[in-house]
């Protein structure tokens, strides 16, 4: 049995529409957990217990009668290690699009533009009905991307999306952020500082499951105004 | 310059010398070690390799001569092993029909949607204890249950559900471990697109775990196929001249229990039948 222990105290943080929400912080500060609580992935692991309430366009995903399934099409996720189904290309993006039940010209429609949304169109139009295995580790992550896109959520939860990735990879995925936050609201917990600093436009600093500071990036990295969070970003510990 | 470096470094001061020298003895050393471990390693799957070889040669050449021989199915009673090997495929086929959807479901339950409890421990326990239960004594608790209390007598239907008595918590086992294997990531993928968790559950673990829920089947056809014991209480050994029908409700043999007859209660008659019958084609 894993012991059990409190991940997250007290967080209250405002997400804000269109914009990019990076959440950084030591390993094991809660910051993961605090994401996958927008979504309700917490839900899954066995013995779960939330207390407070979390407001996406103004009622409680919390509340008894939300609809989980629901919340999660609007809420879109993409995880730390590429996530592939062991199916086609063309299959991954088209998963949730066959969940909703869309015809399939829709279906074509949306995988394209999605892969065209995700910058990967192009590396795979000639192979759509490959494995997506097949795939090296950053185009993975993309097509995680298109495959969260191709439902058309509003919100993207991305949780340390380039840790598993090499430095060009990672460049691609960032230019992604940048693009996508015209028409998403994103929130991205990240190790790395600079990646925050890079795409985000508000910062929530997390330490030891509370959450320290939150403010604009550009604050955060040149104005801290708790010691912690000028420790943490200067590398003096973490 | 840095290939001139290292071969002065070997070639440097004497305690240099004396440690590259017991490095190489080591290293020496640490080979032999290896290939002794993959020589033993080979020896061991070379003869089990060849066992496995010689069964199957032997099989072949002492096997195909009755095999391809019509008088070997016939049905004239006089132990030839065609009505045999029709109860024994009669009941793989209709035992898997019946115990698949079950167990597997079970096994879906179980493992994606019943709390992680006391409950599921107890079932697991359960489970567990009936697998070790003796064939020989789970036929005799399906003659009681099924022959004798539901009435169905000695019949292909008893030992078909004495079979599953068998069966399931194998299958169980073994379809839960299937069902496990697969990714706590390609699941949170799946519901994660905003897939209800059946539909997650259809479209991305079962296909995953395909390949060790065919493992599962497998294994439980062949202990319906070497089964004997637990069939002997609730099929019997009759050997019916309208054998070739689907009919549930009669008492027949199969290959197993064809075995042990001829070996045991037949001895005398039957096994100088059988013998004659198929020499008599030579």
């Amino acid at each position: 049995m894993a012991q059990s222990r409190q991940a997250l105290y007290d967080v209250s943080l405002p997400i804000r529409e269109k914009q990019v929400t990076a959440l950084i912080g030591p390993s094991g500060c809660g910051k993961s957990t605090f994401l996958r609580t927008l979504n309700r992935m917490n839900d899954l692991i066995p013995g779960t217990r939330i207390e407070g309430e979390a407001l996406f366009d103004g009622s409680n995903i919390y509340a008894k009668k939300t609809d989980v399934v629901l919340l999660r099409q609007r809420i879109g996720m993409v995880f730390q290690r590429p996530n592939p189904f062991p199916k086609s290309i063309f299959e991954n993006i088209a998963y949730g699009l066959r969940v909703q039940g869309k015809s399939q010209s829709f279906i074509k429609e949306r995988v394209e533009a999605s892969l065209q949304g995700a910058a990967l169109w192009d590396e795979v139009k000639d192979r759509l009905n490959t494995s997506a295995l097949g795939l090296s580790g950053g185009q993975q992550q993309r097509l995680c991307i298109a495959r969260a896109l191709a439902v058309q959520p509003e919100v993207l939860l991305m949780d340390e999306p380039c840790s598993a990735l090499d430095p060009i990879a990672t460049l691609k995925i960032e230019e992604l952020i940048t693009e996508l936050v015209k028409d998403y609201t994103i929130v991205i917990v990240t190790h790395n500082m600079q990646q925050a600093s890079r795409v985000s436009h508000f910062t929530s600093f997390f330490l030891s499951g509370k959450l320290i500071e939150t403010a604009s990036t550009v604050n955060i990295f040149e104005h801290p105004r708790q010691k912690e969070t000028e420790d943490y970003i200067s590398g003096r510990f973490g | 310059m840095s290939a001139q470096q290292q071969i002065s470094t070997t070639q440097g001061t004497p305690e240099d010398r004396q440690r590259v020298d017991a490095l190489q003895r080591l290293t020496r050393r640490l080979h032999v070690r290896n290939n002794i471990a993959s020589a033993i390693l080979a020896i061991a799957t070379g003869l089990g390799a060849l066992l496995f070889f010689v069964i199957i040669i032997k099989l072949l050449v002492d096997g195909v001569p009755y095999i391809i021989n019509p008088n070997f199915y016939g049905a004239d009673g006089t132990g030839v092993v065609g009505p045999q090997i029709f109860n024994t495929l009669y009941l793989l086929v209709f035992s898997e029909i019946i115990l698949i959807p079950i167990a597997l479901s079970a096994a879906i339950y179980l493992v994606e949607y019943a709390r992680q409890g006391p409950l599921v421990t107890i079932i697991h326990f359960a489970a567990e204890t009936l697998a070790g239960v003796p064939s020989l004594v789970l036929g005799l608790f399906g003659y009681l249950v099924f022959s004798s209390v539901l009435g169905f007598g000695l019949s292909r239907l008893s030992g078909i559900l004495t079979l599953l008595c068998l069966n399931f918590p194998v299958a169980l086992r073994l379809f839960e471990d299937a069902l496990v294997s697969v990714a706590r990531e390609q699941r949170e993928g799946g519901l994660a697109l905003g897939s209800s968790k059946w539909h997650m559950i259809r479209t991305v673990v079962l296909p995953s775990a395909l390949p060790g829920i065919i493992t599962g089947v497998v294994l439980s056809a062949g202990k319906v196929i070497a089964e004997a014991a637990a069939l002997i209480f609730t099929v019997g050994s009759a050997n019916p001249s309208n054998v070739y029908t689907l009919n549930p409700m009669i008492s027949t043999d199969n290959l197993t229990i064809h075995i042990w007859f001829l070996k045991t209660v037949a001895r005398s008659v039957r096994i100088r039948m059988f013998t004659r019958s198929i020499y008599d084609q030579y």
